[in-house]
């Protein structure tokens, strides 16, 4: 971050203790559409997030502000970042590592389990995070993948699951269920917006999307809502049927199996 | 076109998933075999979890399988007292083999399992048919009369005890013979998602002697039987039967195997048979090549079951 003048850090200070401050700046944001639904012919989707930044116009300190900085000189401090993170339903999620066994094969030797671990999660800013608020902020906001807190099983907390962490982000950045978007919020005059891009292979359930406005290092605003991502009614019925009635679906299988089988020989010998 | 797995929870193409149901029912088709052995690979090479690649291949087998069954039933090339002594030998195996791959896949050892047995048998059946192949083409070549089967001098198998009269075998053996096929079989059945007949048949001739016009009926017989118990038994357990991708491989294979069957008959049985050799150890030379490269990522991460 640049250097602050006096004044400014002054405000950034009250802004960051005053009780009022998250509703001093108006934060209006929505988002379309409200449901996420993963149908058979399912191969990803998008959410639109858009909302304005409005400031109050008798407001003192603001106007000062202003004054203080230009907006070629620090773009984040007039009007504000932007960060929009959507998070997918809470995972238990094995991490594994492989070891090189006898010299010969390469075999999983050793499991972490974290608990909570969000199954998807798209993070879109207007600038990168690092410029927009310090380590400690993003730490505590848990903005941006790497900032993630991501809780242990059984294991206590020690420098050797530093690995074990990164690992999980990575394999599920692989997946592309973790995106970091660095510049996917953008700005039209007051107005911002930003495109979520869902994939195809999300895990059902309850998803959060939060919109953040940060000014002068530290979250002055914040919305969010509850989102909710369902398999398409045939594969959710197909999915709910496996795993609550197990004994009529294997049979269902085993039926289907022998009259596609039956039907086949049928279907060849006539023709 | 894309469709969404509802079990492998991925979405697929289409007109891969038929593609490969066909081809492997196009060699099926070739080579007279189930195919079970090719298809848990390939659909594991095709991105699928393993569990529910050897889960849904079982299934798959139960379809390929029950019409072959039935048209041996109508020639009455079925021997159901070995029959049902292989099924019952089949539902000890599955249940063994259901517990060993609950166990492996709860402590993260299931890639492996599936991996190095397919490494092993496709190695060694690979090899052995490759051998024998080439050693009828050999003879053929050289003016030598092709070797008979060795009928007639009892082994060790005919001295165990609980001797039963096999009316439609012809043949009077210990019943434990066929049960510890059976449960051999059901065994990999339950962990490799195959019908088995690639262990079966050569047992049943070469071990038990049986007339080699009933040993495809009467395996076939097995097969429908165990795959369905085995299809079960993964739908209460591991939860990883795809009746979407299960169909979708089913249609495929019928297509492929009437084409490839059609085409069989231009091929000599030699030939036919050192072709598979070659493709059988392929799939495992594949398999174990992946095994013994280092990964491109150490770490791999599982989701647990909600």
């Amino acid at each position: 971050m640049k250097r602050m003048r006096p004044a400014s850090l002054a405000i950034f200070m009250l802004t960051l203790f005053s009780p009022g401050s998250l509703r001093a700046e108006g934060l209006v944001a929505d988002l379309s559409p409200g449901t996420i639904s993963i149908t058979s012919s399912f191969t990803g989707t998008e959410i639109t997030v858009f909302g304005t930044v409005e400031r109050d116009p008798f407001d003192l300190l603001d106007l000062l502000r202003r004054r203080d900085t230009t907006p070629e000189t620090q773009p984040g401090a007039t009007r504000g970042d932007i960060i929009v993170v959507l998070r997918g339903p809470p995972e238990e999620i094995a991490v594994r590592r492989k070891a090189h066994v006898g010299g010969v094969i390469w075999m999983n030797v050793d499991t972490v389990s974290f608990l909570d671990v969000p199954g998807f999660y798209y993070l879109a800013s207007t600038r990168p995070l690092d410029e927009i608020a310090s380590q400690t902020v993003l730490e505590r906001g848990e903005f941006g993948m790497d900032n993630m807190q991501l809780k242990p099983k059984t294991d206590a907390e020690s420098p050797a699951l530093a690995p074990y962490r990164k690992a999980l982000v990575r394999n599920k950045a692989r997946q592309g269920l973790y995106v970091e978007s660095i510049g996917g919020v953008r700005f039209r005059g007051s107005l911002f917006s930003a495109t979520v891009r869902i994939p195809a292979n999300v895990p059902d359930g309850r998803y959060s999307a939060e919109v953040f406005l940060i000014r002068d290092g530290a979250v002055v605003s914040a919305q969010s809502w509850l989102l909710l991502a369902e398999k398409s009614v045939f594969e959710r019925r197909i999915f709910r049927f496996a795993y609550q009635e197990p004994f009529a679906y294997g049979t269902l299988a085993i039926v289907l199996a022998l009259a596609a089988g039956a039907l086949a020989s049928v279907v060849i010998r006539t023709t | 076109m894309e469709i969404y797995l509802p079990i492998a929870e991925m979405p697929v193409n289409v007109l891969l998933i038929l593609g490969m149901g066909g081809a492997v029912g196009f060699l099926s088709g070739l080579f007279g075999v189930g195919g079970g052995f090719l298809m848990t690979p390939l659909l594991m090479f095709a991105g699928v979890p393993p569990a529910v690649a050897v889960a849904t291949a079982a299934n798959q087998v139960v379809a390929s399988s029950v019409s072959g069954a039935f048209a041996h039933y109508r020639r009455q090339a079925v021997d159901f007292q070995m029959g049902w002594l292989l099924v019952a030998g089949g539902i000890v195996g599955s249940v063994i083999g259901i517990y060993l791959f609950d166990l492996m896949k709860a402590t993260g050892q299931i890639e492996l399992m599936i991996s190095l047995s397919y490494v092993l048998f496709l190695g060694l059946v690979g090899i052995l048919m490759l051998y024998e192949s080439v050693r009828a083409i050999w003879r053929r070549q050289a003016g030598m009369p092709a070797v008979g089967r060795g009928q007639g001098h009892h082994s060790w198998i005919h001295r165990l005890p609980l001797k039963l009269r096999f009316r439609r075998s012809r043949l009077y053996i210990s019943a434990i013979g066929p049960v510890v096929i059976g449960l051999s079989v059901g065994l990999l059945t339950a962990t490799m998602g195959v019908g088995g007949g690639f262990i079966m048949i050569p047992a049943m001739i070469y071990l038990l002697h049986m007339p080699t016009s009933i040993v495809v009926g009467t395996s076939l017989f097995q097969i429908v039987f165990v795959t369905a118990l085995v299809t079960l038994l993964h739908a209460l357990s591991t939860k990883s039967v795809d009746v979407v991708l299960s169909l979708l491989l089913v249609v495929g294979a019928v297509i492929g195997a009437q084409l490839g069957a059609r085409f069989s008959l231009r091929l000599r049985g030699e030939q036919l048979r050192a072709l598979l050799g070659l493709l059988v150890l392929a799939v495992a030379l594949r398999l174990a090549f992946d095994l013994v490269t280092p990964p491109a990522d150490l770490y791999s991460i599982v989701t647990k079951a909600p």
